[in-house]
């Protein structure tokens, strides 16, 4: 039995590895301002899914966010330009070389606004970057996969290792 | 003679119910400047059969003249109060319920992914779902599906 365990360790943990292979970077930015008690669990669960989908998930506040994008308000962030969502990111540290993806969210189920914008970079190297904006009114579970799944799809587009 | 009778009129009961409401009818168009390329026709035409699910007529097409310039309007506006003012019944058309897509422009003729799309239905507030920078995915249509099955 401990063999048979073992024997399955190896396999799981001995995952092929290719030469340029890593997971996404993405910086996630929970914009919402707090009023909703269900937000918190609502970005938690777009969060937990990009972790979920080979990416690293970095978060950066509300309040830093706009403070960079030179922005005093969020309400109309599905309207920014491409490049103001960029000038809110942090510079990357650390092990990370830069973003792959900036994802906001303003996620308020008690009042069925569930907002998302997810820029990628630049790839190939002088294309346009790519910007998409998501709405759907709605509280309900569904609503919120339906964000979660289109969210994690954009933040992969243009994705190159 | 009494379990007769309750039988009698559970039979009424059955008998006189009422057929579910017929929903109603769903277009799939596309927004499109230039023929919509093979490539593109067959993925708005499987999009078409998945939303069968729905079980509501669903028709498949392109949206021409003022339909389609009403469904660019509302393509177009980032601003969700903006576009809660804009008008919709061009855009609706004799259908219920519309998904429009829009295609970019691809004189290359190369496949590009779709540049947004929008959900609207006949009751206020019109919109049901809406985006920009790409289509619907696969891997949220059942959540699509969900959402969409339980509108009137």
């Amino acid at each position: 039995m401990i063999r048979a365990l073992l024997v399955l360790g190896l396999w799981l943990g001995v995952a092929p590895a290719y030469a340029g292979d890593r997971e996404a970077d993405i910086l996630v930015v929970r914009l919402d301002d707090g009023a909703d008690p269900a937000s918190k669990g609502c970005f938690g669960r777009v969060r937990a899914a990009i972790a979920g989908a080979y990416a690293k998930p970095v978060s950066v506040t509300r309040e830093a966010f706009l403070k960079a994008a030179g922005a005093e308000a969020a309400d109309d962030f599905l309207s920014w330009p491409v490049e103001k969502i960029w000038s809110g990111a942090p510079k990357a540290r650390g092990e990370v070389q830069g973003w792959d993806a900036i994802v906001v969210v303003d996620c308020r189920p008690g009042t069925g606004r569930l907002h998302a914008v997810v820029a990628t970079s630049n790839y190939p190297p002088g294309g346009s970057p790519n910007l998409v904006r998501l709405v759907v009114p709605g509280a309900s579970a569904a609503a919120q996969k339906w964000l979660i799944a289109q969210v994690i799809e954009a933040a992969w587009l243009d994705f190159s290792p | 003679m009494a379990r007769w009778w309750w039988g009698l009129v559970l039979l009424a009961g059955v008998a006189h119910a009422a057929p579910p409401a017929a929903k109603a009818p769903m277009a799939v168009l596309a927004v499109a400047e230039a023929p919509l390329l093979r490539s593109e026709q067959r993925g708005l035409d499987r999009l078409g059969k998945q939303l069968g699910a729905l079980k509501r007529p669903v028709t498949v097409g392109v949206a021409e003249g003022a339909r389609a310039d009403q469904l660019r309007a509302w393509l177009d506006a980032t601003d969700p109060a903006a576009r809660a003012k804009l008008p919709v019944a061009e855009a609706l058309g004799t259908d219920g319920l519309v998904l429009a897509i829009r295609y970019a422009p691809a004189p290359d003729k190369l496949a590009k992914r779709p540049l947004g799309f929008v959900v609207l239905q006949a009751t206020a507030p019109h919109e049901v779902f809406w985006a920009q920078g790409m289509g619907p995915v696969s891997t949220a249509m059942a959540h699509f599906i969900k959402i969409l099955k339980e509108l009137p």
